[in-house]
């Protein structure tokens, strides 16, 4: 049986070997990891913005006045049967007040004091993410529709990331796949030089009978380790970052948004995961040699 | 407890360090494989404790040929063999402590065990007072005493030492032979390569090696 104290011994001397090493694969990480949280709060900032009431991911079509009940219930059908529209939500105007109010802030000079009647109502069409491109099509027929006034979609900078949320996404995989090599690369050379470093006392251990749990169990933890130091820095300062952003430029709360549980749980997940991966690619490579 | 069958090692597919040799070592046997240098000693002692493995023939070791033998299992029987090296093998940079500690930590002992067993292994030797100092700062004599306490300290079922009081002074050679002795006496099985004779000898089966075979076998 192996006692984890043992393990914690070999890493406290690994680390007493080679500190300044240790801290720059640390730093390293972190930086990495860094990269990957932006990707993160970049695709997480797509995906708010193409939600957004005008933007080339969903359409506002605001109503004729005295258009009458009937007459709405009967174009939200038709709406709703168009093959683009994944959901269609009825804005009267007192409602279309409040959101501008949510994404502006009740200060803004351009909802304060305003009245609600002056606003026409409208609809608000979000469209499934595969037709986002072709927004332009869709508001024509949705402009067609008796009973629409106008229809607005695409903003200046938020319609087109809105509308570039797919190419987005995939440049944030790449990305993310990148960095995440990176990571592992790093990772595997770090932990390389430590074995390379520590060669001598890895043969004498095996000539005395260690297994390779006992040798290399070491390795393994001080490089989870540094996947997870390096990631719980990396979020601490990217949220650090947002909520920065958050203070400073108001006009970006609507979409900048901390990162959900879930996805601060995948990038330590995924730092762990690629820094032992890293770690037994390095393990690997001292066996087979 | 060790038995060897037609064994040869052949390095270089030219050099024959070992050469088709048999041999049957009991459990509890006190063994001397005696030759001048060159003649295999060292290189059948690796065999034995799978550091080489036989260009032909085969080696079993507790029952199990070697060559059938997962690394995991291999590992298994060297926990429970202590060798002596000749060049010592010990962690330069570490202890002498952390050194005698090692196998002890392999096998998972506890640590209030392993302390104790290593000061009293070292006091028996006359290391107590180097404890803290590294490997590397040791002199010969003391570096052997400390791969002897090394190979020693976990009561193994069988040793094996290539020359293991080579570096030491008289009197300390004939204490450490004394304590190779002592636990034959107890039921280790002891195998000792030397170049030179030994008192000890006279209590042992001895095997003389030369050019890679075996020249003789006695009591």
């Amino acid at each position: 049986m192996i006692r984890f104290y043992y393990i914690l011994k070999l890493i406290m001397r690994g680390v007493r070997l080679r500190p300044w090493g240790g801290l720059l694969t640390l730093v390293s990480c972190w930086f990495a990891l860094c990269q990957l949280s932006v990707v993160l709060y970049t695709v997480n900032v797509a995906d708010r913005i193409s939600t957004m009431p005008a933007t080339s991911g969903s359409i506002v079509a605001y109503l004729k006045d005295s258009t009458p009940q009937a007459r709405i219930t009967q174009m939200e059908k038709v709406l709703c049967a168009m093959g683009a529209v994944s959901k269609v939500q009825y804005i009267p105007r007192q409602s279309g007040l409040d959101k501008m109010k949510q994404w502006l802030g009740a200060q803004s000079p351009l909802v304060e004091g305003v009245d609600p009647r002056i606003l026409p109502d409208a609809f608000e069409i979000t469209l499934k993410r595969e037709y986002a491109d072709k927004v332009a099509v869709i508001a024509l027929s949705v402009g067609k529709i008796a009973g629409v006034d106008d229809v607005r979609y695409r903003k200046g900078l938020i319609g087109s990331i809105a509308g570039s949320f797919s190419r987005i996404v995939f440049g944030a995989s790449v990305l993310g796949a990148i960095v995440v090599i990176c990571l592992a690369l790093v990772i595997f050379l770090s932990i390389r030089v430590g074995i390379i470093s520590r060669k001598q006392e890895i043969e004498v251990m095996g000539m005395l009978g260690a297994n390779y749990l006992f040798i290399y169990a070491p390795y393994l933890i001080e490089a989870g380790t540094y996947g997870f130091l390096g990631s719980i820095a990396a979020l601490a300062t990217t949220g650090i970052g947002i909520t920065y952003l958050q203070i400073h430029f108001t006009s970006m709360q609507a979409f900048l948004r901390p990162m959900d549980t879930y996805q601060a749980a995948t990038v330590v997940f995924f730092a762990c995961f690629c820094s032992i991966l890293g770690a037994l690619l390095a393990i690997k490579r001292s066996i087979d040699a | 407890m060790i038995i060897l069958d037609n064994v040869t090692k052949i390095y270089h597919d030219t050099v024959y360090a070992v050469r088709d040799i048999s041999l049957n070592i009991e459990k509890g046997d006190l063994c001397f494989i005696v030759g001048p240098s060159g003649a295999g000693k060292t290189t059948l002692l690796k065999l034995m404790f799978g550091m080489e493995t036989p260009s032909r023939g085969t080696v079993a070791i507790f029952g199990r040929n070697l060559a059938g033998l997962s690394a995991s299992s291999i590992q298994a029987i060297r926990r429970h063999t202590g060798f002596v090296f000749q060049d010592f093998r010990l962690i330069e940079d570490w202890t002498v402590f952390s050194n005698a500690a090692i196998i002890l930590e392999i096998l998972g002992k506890p640590a209030v065990y392993v302390r104790g067993r290593v000061w009293r292994m070292l006091k028996w030797v006359g290391l107590q007072h180097k404890v803290y100092e590294r490997a590397r700062d040791l002199s010969g004599g003391e570096r052997q005493r400390l791969a002897l306490v090394r190979a020693m300290i976990h009561d193994p079922d069988i040793i094996l030492a290539d020359e293991p009081v080579g570096n030491l002074d008289e009197s300390m050679a004939r204490y450490m032979m004394n304590v190779f002795l002592k636990l034959n006496k107890k039921g280790t099985t002891i195998i000792i390569a030397s170049h030179r004779s030994d008192p000890l000898m006279d209590y042992a089966k001895i095997i003389q090696m030369e050019r890679g075979g075996i020249a003789g076998e006695g009591a």
